[in-house]
């Protein structure tokens, strides 16, 4: 018992005495904040990623593993709105790391900084898992990536200063090429406008105002309730001679409902990553590019 | 060691002290409230009314053992109420309420606030809380994944040892995750029991490490030490006149300490963590314990010989389980229990529950369960029951339902 003790005291003062380095460490709630913080950051940051583009952010573990890299954050990112209030929670508090707690400058929730649609007037879990902040998948428009750059650059200034002219270089760099990105994306896309399509989940919609698009109905019969025989029977009545031009799921989600909806109504289906990090998408120009291309074809394809 | 933790205290209130709060902008009035969520549970059990009559040969139980009530019963349903307190600390308090044949009781099952911006990876918990002894004892039992306790929880922790008392983690600034906790508490509740401690009669030390293999599997494993002492503990029993097998006080009375070894062993997978798509879970664990002191067939005060035996017992249990969730929503579970006790009682009072040396209490257990969202749970369970004289099968029916704010689940 005592020799335990002793142990267990020494490893302690051993490893508390670990040395700190001077880049930061961020720790990125999903991909596409990862991608912004190294396009920003470069070789100064080392930046994880707690889901990835093949993750349902609203429901990966807790697991030990982030915690540990939250103990070490020097600045946290996240999409906030509560998307990722069934995990987040307890590593921000098993993480044990005062720095990136709320309030602080290494807490940086991206909700806060764009405006938020779809806030709901009336809360009732009968209505299915909603966002009472309003809906959390902000990344599925640019321009709120772009909104939120300024704010972490000063973010990363403010924690790294001796980094700071290196920063900003590669932040101008950075939103010098993503305005032009945005500007051909939206030009690319104009024939999008207008365009109907039915999503898995309520994911889409800061997508579907960036370009204009429709979305005239959700797979799961409410938001976080699988897709069920009766409500694609529903969807199916409901989308006959409707001009539905595009079935839209992303690597994380079931295939079957959008299959068998598209077999049954000639609807053409198109998987879309709704972040970064799924084959041959390595940023996030290439995420945007994936993902007006693929409704490009889509497009296409509808007769 | 105490040194340093206190140390670590009072420059965790100094480097907060010093603290800019960064502006953030806040929702309403109501962003301010705790969190606050209730938990129901409720059972149908279906076993033979001698089942009810809750003894494992070998083992003196404590009163939280045995089997959830026979025919409708109203489990324990837990009023949450959880929130950050400042930029210390944050609380969490449960009540949970009891329904026993239509006399109700209300207590307060957890009560503790834990610090969330010590320095250098150190937090503090004080208040009443589940030891993090093992892997299972500090599990809600709205997230156990069947209705019961493994055995070897039942007999040597009472199901789930809980008592008021202090925590001291440290997170090591590792990418493994690699925790060292350290634990005393009053000793109120069995293995521990009495007050002859001074108020502190139960300490714990225990590790935790855990890594990803890929981005699919994840083990954690664990290793945990409890020392209680004991004066005049009671054991579990019933009174053969009461039809509703109310369980009173009774003896053998046990002096002495309780020294429980664990280790534990969890192995999660899904694909690419899509935990809710599908996954699978493999848990086991391993107690040994060793009790030394004496019983006695009535309390016996301090200081006085009241003609006890001397006993010494070795005991371990074991339990594995795996659940699988192999389609969103619907999982099944097994799990396969086993105790084995070598008790020597040396004196003329020979309790019939310590003459058990050579008996194997063992179950085997198949679960199936379907959860809505994860907010609602419906459970089906079989258990096998060989833990007894007698081998019993014994079926539950169970919901699960959590309204209002939950905070969010370990791992």
């Amino acid at each position: 018992m005592k020799t335990l003790k002793l142990c267990l005291l020494s490893v302690a003062l051993l490893l508390s005495s670990a040395p700190a380095f001077a880049d930061l460490n961020v720790f990125a709630c999903e991909p596409h904040w990862a991608a912004l913080v190294k396009a920003i950051g470069g070789e100064h940051v080392h930046v994880t990623s707690a889901t990835g583009a093949y993750n349902d952010p609203h429901y990966i573990q807790a697991r030990p593993s982030l915690i540990a890299k939250m103990r070490r954050a020097d600045l946290l990112v996240c999409n906030g709105a509560q998307l990722e209030i069934g995990w987040l929670p307890v590593l921000l508090r098993q993480g044990d790391n005062e720095r990136v707690q709320p309030g602080q400058p290494g807490n940086l929730d991206a909700s806060r900084y764009v405006r938020l649609r779809q806030i709901p007037t009336s809360v009732d879990r009968s209505l299915g898992d909603i966002h009472p902040d309003g809906n959390p998948h902000i990344q599925t428009s640019p321009r709120n990536i772009a909104a939120l750059a300024p704010e972490l650059l000063k973010r990363m200034v403010a924690l790294d200063p001796a980094d700071a002219a290196y920063y900003q270089s590669h932040y101008q760099d950075f939103i010098t090429r993503f305005d032009a990105a945005m500007a051909k994306w939206q030009q690319e896309a104009a024939p999008l406008k207008g365009m109907k399509i039915i999503v898995y989940h309520d994911g889409w919609v800061y997508m579907q105002h960036w370009l204009g698009l429709d979305v005239v109905g959700y797979l799961e019969p409410k938001p976080g309730i699988p897709p069920s025989p009766s409500h694609l029977a529903e969807l199916l009545t409901q989308v006959k001679g409707g001009q539905v031009q595009g079935i839209i799921y992303t690597p994380y989600e079931d295939e079957q409902a959008p299959q068998w909806l598209s077999q049954r109504t000639g609807i053409p289906v198109a998987l879309i990553p709704d972040t970064v990090g799924a084959d041959n998408d390595p940023d996030l120009f290439s995420f945007y590019d994936l993902m007006v291309s693929q409704l490009l074809k889509l497009h296409g394809e509808a007769k | 060691m105490r040194f340093k933790f206190i140390g670590g205290l009072v420059t965790g209130l100094a480097a907060a002290a010093c603290m800019n709060a960064y502006a953030a902008p806040q929702g309403g009035p109501t962003a301010f409230n705790p969190g606050i969520g209730l938990v129901l549970q409720g059972t149908y059990g279906s076993y033979a009314s001698a089942a009810g009559n809750r003894q494992i040969p070998g083992f003196m139980l404590g009163d939280g053992a045995g089997l959830s009530p026979q025919g409708f019963a109203l489990g324990e349903s837990e009023l949450d109420v959880d929130s950050n307190i400042d930029n210390l600390f944050y609380g969490f308090a449960a009540l949970t309420f009891h329904d026993d044949h239509g006399q109700g009781s209300a207590e307060v099952e957890l009560a503790y606030l834990e610090t969330i911006a010590m320095p250098d990876g150190f937090r503090v918990r004080a208040g009443k809380f589940f030891s993090d002894f093992g892997y299972q004892n500090a599990r809600h039992s709205h997230v156990w994944d069947f209705v019961d306790q493994p055995l070897a929880y039942e007999a040597m922790l009472n199901n789930q040892y809980s008592d008021p008392g202090v925590q001291v983690t440290w997170l090591a600034p590792t990418d493994t995750y690699l925790l060292f906790g350290a634990e005393a508490f009053s000793g109120d509740s069995f293995p521990a029991g009495g007050a002859a401690h001074s108020g502190n009669g139960a300490n714990t030390l225990y590790m935790k490490v855990s890594e990803d293999v890929n981005d699919s599997s994840t083990w954690f494993a664990g290793l945990s030490y409890m020392s209680a002492r004991s004066l005049n503990r009671p054991s579990l029993g019933t009174d053969p006149f009461d039809p509703n097998n109310s369980v009173i006080d009774a003896g053998p009375f046990f002096t002495g300490t309780s020294n429980i070894s664990g280790a534990d062993f969890v192995w999660k997978w899904s694909p690419h963590g899509n935990f809710y798509e599908k996954n699978f879970i493999f848990q086991a664990e391993y107690l040994h314990r060793n009790e030394r002191g004496s019983v006695a067939a009535s309390a016996c005060p301090v200081g006085q010989v009241c003609g006890g035996s001397s006993y010494s017992d070795s005991a371990n249990g074991w339990y594995a389980q795996g659940v699988y969730q192999w389609m969103p929503r619907w999982r099944f579970g097994l799990r396969y229990d086993h105790l084995g006790s070598n008790n020597t009682v040396t004196g003329a009072y020979q309790p019939a529950v310590l003459l058990g040396n050579g008996f194997a209490p063992r179950r085997y257990t198949a679960m199936l369960d379907f959860s809505n969202t994860e907010f609602s749970r419906i459970r089906l369970q079989f258990n096998r029951d060989e833990s007894g004289a007698a081998p019993y099968n014994e079926v539950f029916l169970q919901y699960i339902v959590a309204m209002g704010a939950h905070p969010a689940h370990t791992f």
